[in-house]
Formats: C-alpha cells, structure tokens, sequence
C-alpha cells in the first residue's frame, strides 16, 4: 500500500510539472475573469434598458391629455361629460408632477380605475336610476380622494369594499368572495404593486404560479404538456409551491434567466457569472485532464520512459491504476482551487451570498448559501469529465498514439454536448439518451430551479438516477477495456 | 540454482509468422560481465525485453533468481536493473528529479542517491532538465537509474552508443568493478565485437534468433597463445627447416607456426640459417574472426 501511494506520488510529480498543466490551468483562472468582464458588461447593458421605473411618463400623460382633447372634440354629447372628467385627471397629474402622482404601481392602477369608473358613471341615468347612480358618485369620489394622497393600505380596503359589494349584490358566490379577499390579502402582505412595477411583476408571476400549481394537484392535469400529473410530480408541485411562498415573504425575487434580470439584478449577474465561469473554466480543465489521460500510456511508450517504469516491481495494472487515481486527484483539486477562485471574484465583483439556491426538505424551504452552492456546481463536473479522463486513456493504451488520443477524446468532450444541442433542436432521437455525453449535464438534475418563464427545449430529458446508471456503466466499461489491453499488449 | 542469476531456457518468440527468438538457452552467473554479441536484427533487445518482462514469451521459461518474470514478475524484478534500448528519461523532468521517481519507488535513501550520481559521473549536471543531455549523459543517467536498489542482475543494452572513448573505458572499468567486486551480474549486448571482448567474461554470439556459440574470452586466449606469424625473407628454406621442429603451413605468403616451447629457439634456428625475418607476430583467432565466420560475414 504504502508503495503505491508512493507510485502514486510519482505520476503526480510527473503530470504537475509538464508545461500542458501549467497552461490550462492558467486559461481557467483567465476563463473566470473573462466570464467577470462579460457579466459585468451585459449587466451594464440591461440596467440602461430596464432602468425606468413608472409605466406613464410626463410625456405620455401629455400625449394621452392631447388625444382625449381631441376626442372631445369630435365626440358624441353623451360621451363629452366623461371625457371631460378624463382631461381633468390628466391635467391633474400633469400639474402636480407625473413623478410625484404616480410614484407607485398602485396609484397608476387607481388613476386607470378612477377613469373607467367615471365612464361607467355618466353611462347611469341619473334620473331612471338614482341610487345606483349615487353610489357610482361615491365610488368616483373616493377614487379621486385616492390618487390625491391615498397610501397602498387605504387601496386595498378600496378593492375590499368592492369585492364585498359585489358579493352582497350577488354579482359573485361566497367562494369568489373568498378567493378574492384572499388575493387582496396577499397583495396587502406582499406589497404587491406598492412600489414601482418591477418591484411587484415579479411577485405577481410567482403568485399566479401558485395559483396555477393548485389548479394543477386539484385537477392532476398539466395543460402545457397535455399529461396526467402523478404523485412524484404533486410533491414537486408542492415544493415548489413552498419555495414560491418563501420567495413573497422574504423578498426574494426569481432571476435565472434574462426576462427577470429587472427584478434582482445582483443575483442575476451573479447567477450569470458562475453559469459561465463554471462552463468555461471547467472546459479548460477538462482539457488539462484529457492531455494527461490520453498521453498517460501513449507518450510514455513512444518516448520510451515505460519500460523504466515496467521494470519496477509492480505489476502493469498497478501502474495504470496509481495513473487514474493520480489525474483523478488532479482532477479534484482543480476543481476545488478553481471552484474557490469563482466563488471569491463572484463574492468580490457580484456582492457576498448574492445567488443562494432554495430546497424543500422535510417539507421546509432551506437556503444553501452561495458559496456551497457554487462549489456544488463545479463539483458536479467531475463524473463528466471523469469519463472523458477514461476515455483517455482508454484510447490512448489501445492506439498507443497520443494525438489521436488528445484530438478524438477533446472533439467528443467539448462537440458532443454542442451537437447534441443543435441536432436535439431538429429531432428528438431516444435511443440517443444512452450517449454518456448526453448525460454529462448533472447540475440542473441535482440543483433544479423555476425560472417561471417557459423555456422551449425538445431534448430527451433524463433523469439523475438515469445519467448516474449511464455513466457508470460507461466507465466501468472503459477501465476494463484499457485494464486488459494494457496488461496484455507487448511494449515494442 | 546457485550463483545462476538469470536462466533463459528454451525460449521463443514469433513475431506473426517470423520466428524472431528461437529455442534460446542462457544462464548467467553472479560476478560475472555476459556478452550478447550479435548483428542488427538478430534479437538481442527481443530477448532483453522478454527477460525484462516488456514482451510475452510465447514458449519457455525465463527465471531471475529463481522467479518467473511472468508470474512472479514483482519477485524477479526487485533484482533487476536494465536499459533497454536506449536510456529514455522524462526529458521535461532534470536527471536529480528523474534520479528521484526512481528513488521513490525502491525506497532508495538520499547517501545512496548521492553515491550512484558520482559512480556514473554525473555530479555537475545533474540539475539540468534531462532534453539538454547529450547521448552519453543520458546513457550515464540511465545507469545510475539502474543501479539505485543494487541489483544483482544489470542488463544493458548497448551502453557505449553515444559515449566517448573516456566514456567508454570509464564504463568498461565500471562493469568490470562492479562484477568482480560487488558480485554483480552483468549482462551486456553489443554488436560491437572490440567493445564485448574488452569488456566481458563471457560471450554468447546470437544471429536469427538462435545462439550459435558460447565462449569464455579468457580461457580462449591461453589457447592461442602459441600460434605465430612469420614473415621471412625465404619461405620454401624455412620450411624446411622448421618442420621437424613444429607445425607450420603458407597462409598469405606468410609462415604460420604452432610452437609450445620457447618462440626464441626457432627464431634463432632461422637466422643461424641466414633467413632474414621481416615481421613477427603471435597470432590469436580474434573474436571478429569467429563473428564473421559464425555469422556468415565477409571480411
């Protein structure tokens, strides 16, 4: 034992001071600073776009003003009163400041509702229907009490009121009524549309999410996907449920992908930052791990240094063996040191514990904190690349040529995945699932995550335990193959 | 078994339907330096690498005190150094770094280190990455790789390529001392005839796989020791003179002459006659000699 640590030693000496170790090594350190700049460049681009904050400007109110004066123009007598009613909320907010008026989403709601509502109110006649008329009045009234200087809270109790009127007029059932409160108790409890409308869209998605989740257990049916919902599915329906009310209560907005880049933009870019450094920077180490898998026999045979190395009390199998723990050390430790160097220029350019991933564990919504997260992620390259290191070295016992070797494994590694993704958007091949390069993809397996945006992809979807079973038998496949052909082949 | 270090018996080896080693038979003493005396091709480093356990033998058996290199490999190899071919080292490691690799494996100390280092001569540039070297360095290099754990067998595979003359005696005195004073096993092949005769105790001459002969350098040299050479003025008259006395015959136009007793007598009996001597000299059936002749070469 103690002498096969020490065999160990060697091929580790050996593999660390070629130059081909140095120099990936170096790209992936580059690759995260690269992915550092880009972030911070596309993070820049969108806070110029979606940096506005009301959905009316000065402008538009001005525009909206000159429209209806032209409409009162040339309308009709019984739609001039509104009209006139609607030109004088607008000069309204245009003389007290659009900015000042409608600093909130809410106050926008009340000015379109205190619009519609005037409306409705001159449709009333006055004298056929008085009562109803008078309380139209009130309601108009109140509104414009409102937009003078109403908070979010006197809103909602505005909303309430009507919800109730409607179900004592019996417009809605007492299950409505129900329901609706409900939704105007969140909205109060959430803040929904308190502030301007980014801060609040993302909550009303999250919220309409859930909605769609009950409907979803209560009819055990997914309109989408047009398939039946079992029971597996309902759990997840319901952690993601759980996972959804955390993010209302504490203010966690969703960011994975560029359509809710407004609501958060510090996780978004920091998110962004570790999908690409952990990409690329993992690429480079791959490549490292496949030099040195694929030249591990071949270049030693045709260099020469194996039959040194043959003629040393070990048997040729435990050679190759201390040569696949050796790179798959090196292998762990690269990961690890680069995984650590994301996570620290992610913490430095994104702010601290800024991408946190949230789980459902025993029915509590758990927060795993950034820095675990990430780390998680790169360590969940490794059986891929571990694959392709076999792989390696593999071919590189049976051709005894280390170009080949090098070139084959690292076409594979970093084309197959890209194909893969280009030929699924064509066709779906099932048998192709049982590739183990389309099933190097482990992370969004292990960490899934609601992006709450449909996101269109037609690639056989595998599951974790699948791709576990796949690639195992794949590597066990690739060290017996390379176990037996080294044991057996003669060194010319 | 004995001092018999290495014993090759009845070994083969086809390369597809060549027959490249064919029914060989060696053994190998302790303290003894073995010449392997072949042309190219004759499947020298064959049998090296087979001994070495880097080939399989497709019959026979080959044991290294006693061990079966192919089932007791790690038993049979704990007593072998070896150069096989030529001396190939990790050129991007320096020789000490590569002198280490080695070092580890056999769990050799550092004195030990330091002691092979100066016994090849490679104190000065030891630091140097090991691409730098010149054929002669790496030789030096790889024997001081070799002799790390003290083996009791030392195969070398034509270890004057890319020496210098110094470098060559250096490395002959070298074997020399390490065979008779430090009972090691020596086993060197060649298809330098000089470089084998200065070198080894014995020699076995190999050609299209198969031993042809087997001799011991220093028993054949008492055997030559009375055969002359005579150039004289009058063959015919010498003839004549001498055939009473010993064997003589014409080779060349020159008087060949076996003569146990002392050589001076007939020299006297010749210029007693008047018969002048133009040239001298004792003869010895040269290994060159008997290389060509066995393997079928001209001269």
């Amino acid at each position: 034992m103690m002498r096969f640590c020490k065999l160990i030693m060697n091929e580790l000496v050996k593999a660390l001071k070629k130059k081909s170790t140095l120099i990936f090594s170096i790209f992936a350190i580059i690759a995260i600073f690269l992915s550092c700049l880009l972030v911070h460049v596309k993070k820049n681009y969108y806070m110029v776009e979606y940096n506005y904050g009301l959905v009316l400007s000065e402008d538009d109110a001005k525009i909206n003003l000159a429209i209806t004066k032209a409409k009162l123009a040339s309308a009709k007598e019984e739609d001039k009163k509104f009209l006139a009613e609607n030109i004088k909320v607008y000069e309204y907010v245009i003389d007290n400041g659009t900015e000042k008026i409608l600093n909130a989403e809410y106050k926008q709601n009340i000015m379109n509702k205190l619009m519609s509502e005037t409306e409705r109110l001159y449709s009333i006649d006055m004298n056929l229907n008085k009562k109803d008329y008078d309380i139209q009045k009130a309601k108009v009234d109140r509104l414009w009490e409102l937009l003078k200087g109403g908070t979010f809270e006197e809103y909602i109790a505005f909303n309430k009121d009507e919800i109730k009127n409607s179900y004592e007029n019996k417009a809605i059932t007492e299950e409505e009524y129900i329901t609706k409160n409900e939704e105007q108790n969140k909205i109060l409890k959430y803040e929904i549309s308190k502030y301007s409308f980014n801060d609040s869209y993302w909550k009303q998605s999250v919220l309409s999410n859930n909605s769609n989740i009950d409907y979803k257990i209560k009819e055990r049916f997914d309109i989408t996907n047009k398939t039946y919902i079992d029971d597996k599915a309902v759990e997840k329906l319901k952690e993601q449920k759980l996972i959804n009310e955390y993010r209302l209560e504490n203010n966690v907005a969703p960011y994975y992908t560029d359509g809710q880049i407004k609501y958060n933009v510090d996780s978004y870019s920091r998110y962004k930052f570790n999908e690409f450094a952990n990409t690329i920077s993992t690429i480079f180490i791959g490549l490292l791990i496949i030099v040195l898998a694929a030249s591990a026999i071949s270049e030693e045979t045709s260099s020469g240094t194996i039959k040194f190395m043959l003629i040393t009390p070990y048997k040729r199998g435990t050679i190759l063996l201390a040569k696949i723990i050796a790179i798959t050390v090196i292998l762990i430790i690269s990961i690890l040191i680069i995984s650590q160097i994301s996570v620290i220029v992610g913490n430095i350019s994104f702010g601290s514990n800024t991408n946190p991933y949230l789980y459902v564990k025993d029915g509590v919504v758990n927060v795993m904190s950034t820095h675990l997260y990430e780390t998680l992620q790169y360590l969940l390259k490794i059986p891929g690349i571990l694959i392709c290191m076999l792989l390696g070295i593999t071919l590189s016992t049976l051709t005894r040529n280390t170009p080949i070797s090098v070139i084959i494994t690292a076409a594979l590694f970093i084309a197959v995945p890209f194909g893969m993704t280009i030929l699924n958007n064509f066709m779906v091949i099932d048998f192709l699932k049982y590739l183990p390069f389309n099933n190097f993809e482990l992370i969004s397996k292990v960490f899934p995550i609601e992006t709450y945006e449909t996101i269109i992809t037609s690639v056989v979807p595998t599951t974790l335990n699948f791709s576990i079973k796949v690639l195992s038998v794949t590597a066990i496949l690739l060290i017996i193959t390379a176990f037996e052909s080294f044991r057996k082949k003669d060194i010319a | 078994m004995g001092n018999d270090i290495l014993k090759i018996k009845n070994v083969s080896k086809k390369y597809g339907r060549k027959v490249v080693i064919d029914d060989l038979s060696l053994t190998i003493e302790l303290g003894q330096v073995y010449g392997f005396l072949g042309p190219n091709g004759a499947g020298k480093t064959t049998t090296i690498k087979m001994i070495v356990g880097l080939i399989s033998i497709d019959k026979g058996q080959i044991l290294i005190n006693g061990y079966d290199v192919v089932k007791q490999h790690k038993e049979a190899m704990n007593s072998v150094g070896a150069i096989v071919e030529s001396p190939d080292l990790y050129g991007y490691l320096s020789g000490i770094s590569n002198i280490k690799l080695y070092a580890r494996i056999h769990n050799i100390k550092k004195d030990r280190i330091n002691e092979v280092i100066k016994l090849v001569g490679l104190e000065d540039r030891i630091k140097d990455k090991v691409k730098k070297y010149s054929l002669g360095m790496k030789q030096r290099l790889g024997l001081a790789v070799s002799l790390l754990h003290k083996p009791q067998l030392l195969i070398l595979d034509e270890p004057t390529n890319g020496l210098d003359p110094a470098g060559i005696k250096e490395l002959r005195d070298l074997l020399k001392k390490l065979a008779h004073e430090e009972n090691v096993a020596i086993f060197v092949s060649s298809h330098m005839i000089s470089e084998v005769e200065l070198m080894c105790d014995k020699v076995a001459i190999i050609d299209k796989g198969k031993v042809i002969t087997k001799k011991d350098i220093t028993k054949q040299e008492d055997e030559k020791e009375n055969v002359y050479l005579l150039k004289v003025s009058s063959i015919e008259k010498s003839m004549e003179l001498l055939t009473n006395i010993c064997k003589c015959k014409i080779v060349n136009g020159e008087l060949l002459i076996e003569y146990d007793k002392k050589i001076s007598d007939v020299i006297k009996i010749l210029m007693n006659n008047g018969i002048e001597i133009i040239g001298f000299h004792k003869k010895e059936e040269t290994l060159e000699e008997q290389f060509l002749d066995v393997t079928g070469g001209k001269k």
